[in-house]
């Protein structure tokens, strides 16, 4: 594919583009917060991921690649921009909607899911990627490692040391009940 | 184990990573500790919660925006690495980092005031030696036969230029 993409093959670049911009979408989303910046990042990813083609190694794993590319730019803007994210939109206004129902969705209250969705936002920028990408993006520990060019047991601890956070605010929102 | 410990301990026994040991205390604590055994449950609803997470649509317009990026940019081929690029090249780091230390050493020497007076005592001191050894080499030539008096003279005269002059 990438071949091609290099050959100009338009047929190429829209077939990469299906196949990633929804994950590469709602990872800036899940990552920022706010759904018109994600639209902005995705598109700032992919431009990226557009000029760097002619450098990607085809031995390597191409999703890892571009998952990587993606990660380098979101943390790169967080820290060019310095904008504080725990601005991040309501829970409801996009995500809501997508829940779907079950004894699942029934266990955790709406409350709740708005208190962790914006506790992501106040977690460190390379903690909070590596949370939404373990646990939201079904990502293994070594490819959460090899996405963001960390040993394994620095992504284990990054992890932990994330969901540690967010308990804590599930605590003090029980404590204040 | 104290119960702050228990808490880090329990995202990592709800992925089933601690050792045997780990895991026994862990789940002794827990049959004991209703406040722990609450936090395993906070534990469990972040990870359920993050992983149904919903994953939204892409908007049609942000699509056609990813499509039309090859019409925007044009590709520039892979270039050969230049002569800067050596340089900024993570692995010549730690040589170019030598090397500056290595100047700023000599700059000590060839441009400071100091450096150049201690250039020039170094200078003085092997100056003086050879004038010793001259005058010892003078004084055997003048005094045929008196060897060891020769051979304690030279040694003096190389300790001099050794350490410098007692």
């Amino acid at each position: 594919m990438v071949k091609e993409c290099l050959e100009g093959k338009e047929q190429a670049w829209h077939l990469l583009v299906n196949n990633f911009s929804r994950r590469i979408f709602n990872l800036a989303y899940q990552f920022c917060g706010c759904y018109e910046e994600a639209e902005d990042l995705t598109q700032e990813i992919f431009m990226k991921i557009y000029t760097s083609l002619p450098k990607y190694d085809s031995s390597k794993n191409l999703t890892a690649w571009i998952l990587t590319v993606a990660k380098n730019h979101l943390i790169d803007s967080y820290r060019k921009t310095k904008k504080e994210k725990s601005q991040r939109e309501d829970f409801w206004q996009h995500l809501q909607a997508g829940i779907e129902p079950g004894p699942e969705a029934e266990m955790i209250t709406a409350q709740t899911r708005e208190l962790i969705w914006k506790g992501l936002g106040q977690l460190p920028p390379e903690i909070r990627l590596a949370i939404i990408l373990k646990e939201i993006h079904g990502k293994s520990y070594e490819e959460v490692a090899e996405i963001m060019n960390i040993p394994v047991g620095t992504a284990k601890s990054r992890i932990n040391r994330g969901k540690i956070q967010l308990a804590r605010l599930l605590n003090q929102e029980v404590s204040q009940r | 184990m104290k119960c702050a410990q228990i808490n880090k301990l329990l995202p990592v026994y709800l992925e089933n990573e601690l050792s045997w040991q780990e895991k026994m205390e862990v789940e002794a604590h827990l049959k004991t500790c209703a406040r722990c055994a609450a936090d395993l449950d906070n534990f469990k609803k972040i990870s359920l919660l993050l992983s149904s997470m919903p994953q939204l649509e892409i908007n049609p317009s942000l699509q056609a925006r990813l499509y039309s990026i090859p019409t925007q940019i044009k590709l520039q081929p892979s270039r050969k690495l230049g002569l800067l690029d050596f340089f900024l090249k993570p692995s010549a780091q730690p040589a170019l980092a030598a090397a500056v230390i290595l100047l700023l050493f000599l700059s000590f020497f060839t441009l400071h005031p100091d450096g150049r007076y201690l250039g020039y005592s170094l200078k003085g001191k092997i100056n003086f030696s050879l004038g010793q050894l001259e005058k010892t080499i003078a004084k055997v030539e003048g005094f045929p036969g008196y060897w060891p008096l020769v051979r304690r003279s030279i040694a003096h005269s190389l300790k001099n230029i050794v350490q410098g002059p007692s």
